[in-house]
């Protein structure tokens, strides 16, 4: 029996790993019909591609991968911030229940791998842009559009750990009155 | 006491096998190779006592417009065609760089220095052949 920290650690990096993929393949399919490109092959070098080809195609595919990556960060911020289970709203929580959607409420221990999986991922694939950029194989425009939305997930992130942290510490605090 | 922690270690490298995936799926697309191609062997001709030490050389448009990443060039000595061929010592390197090698952006324009020396000091007239070399 493995660590359970890991277990779960892998455990969320899978859906991850798999947007990412799926979304960069899906993008250069749909970028390549756009464009009218002949993909021969991909992970290898006899791509039959212009280099100015390879730069638009490979930076819209990578951006559209960027944005679908971000939008689904987004849902798990958002249920960091309105469905976590330590300060959900009772309104929120009586519609979560009458909803029948009671497994959207989050628990902090999923809600925190999850956040060290999304923004670990989410920095190695800015990291990752901005060497190809760097190399120009990619316009810089889409390397800094994720390094800046990057970022601002990271602070998101930051600013939910803060809050938890501020809410423990109250629930501490009260206990100890109770206490004396 | 081995086994959790065989399975801590396959779970370990597990977990970063899938934190490449991000360099995997930007990887995704190779970029288009350009193989290295040697651009032509170049003689010049010079005499001893009046050295010319650089010449300009202008990288072919074709190479340069097309590649839009960097490229790298280099220019190597071929032969050296003359009287006393060993005792005349003749380096290239290109200006920016000070090395035989050199990355260049699209449209960039190199100069290629040429410096000969020679151990006999007599007027004497030579063939260089060097060549410039695209990767």
């Amino acid at each position: 029996m493995s660590s359970p920290t890991l277990l779960r650690l892998i455990d969320e990096a899978i859906l991850p790993s798999i947007i990412l993929l799926v979304a960069k393949f899906i993008g250069l399919v749909f970028i390549g019909a756009y464009l009218q490109l002949s993909i021969v092959g991909i992970f290898s070098k006899s791509v039959v591609l212009t280099t100015e080809q390879y730069l638009t195609l490979n930076s819209y595919a990578s951006f559209i991968m960027v944005m679908v990556y971000f939008l689904a960060f987004a849902f798990i911020l958002l249920r960091g911030f309105k469905l976590h289970e330590s300060h959900i709203s009772p309104k929120a929580m009586h519609l979560m229940v009458s909803q029948g959607l009671l497994e959207m409420v989050v628990s902090s221990l999923k809600l925190f791998h999850q956040y060290i999986i999304w923004g670990l991922f989410s920095l190695l694939t800015a990291a990752t842009l901005w060497v190809y950029a760097y190399n120009g194989l990619i316009f810089s425009w889409v390397a800094g559009t994720a390094v800046l939305g990057s970022v601002i997930f990271q602070w998101l992130i930051v600013l939910d750990i803060e809050h938890e942290l501020r809410l423990s510490e109250i629930d501490s605090g009260h206990h100890l009155e109770i206490l004396e | 006491m081995i086994e959790p922690f065989r399975n801590f270690l396959l779970g370990l490298v597990f977990l970063l096998l899938l934190l490449l995936t991000p360099l995997v799926a930007v990887g995704i697309l190779s970029p288009p190779s350009l193989p290295s191609t040697v651009l032509g062997a170049v003689a010049y001709e010079v005499k001893i006592d009046s050295l010319p030490e650089t010449y300009e050389y202008t990288l072919p448009q074709r190479l340069t417009n097309n590649n839009l990443r960097p490229a790298s060039y280099r220019a190597t000595i071929v032969r050296v065609e003359g009287q006393n061929p060993d005792q005349i010592n003749a380096t290239l390197y290109f200006e920016d760089s000070n090395t035989d090698t050199v990355r260049l952006m699209p449209g960039d324009s190199a100069t290629i220095l040429l410096k000969v020396t020679s151990a006999t000091g007599a007027i004497e007239t030579y063939r260089i052949l060097y060549q410039i070399t695209a990767e």
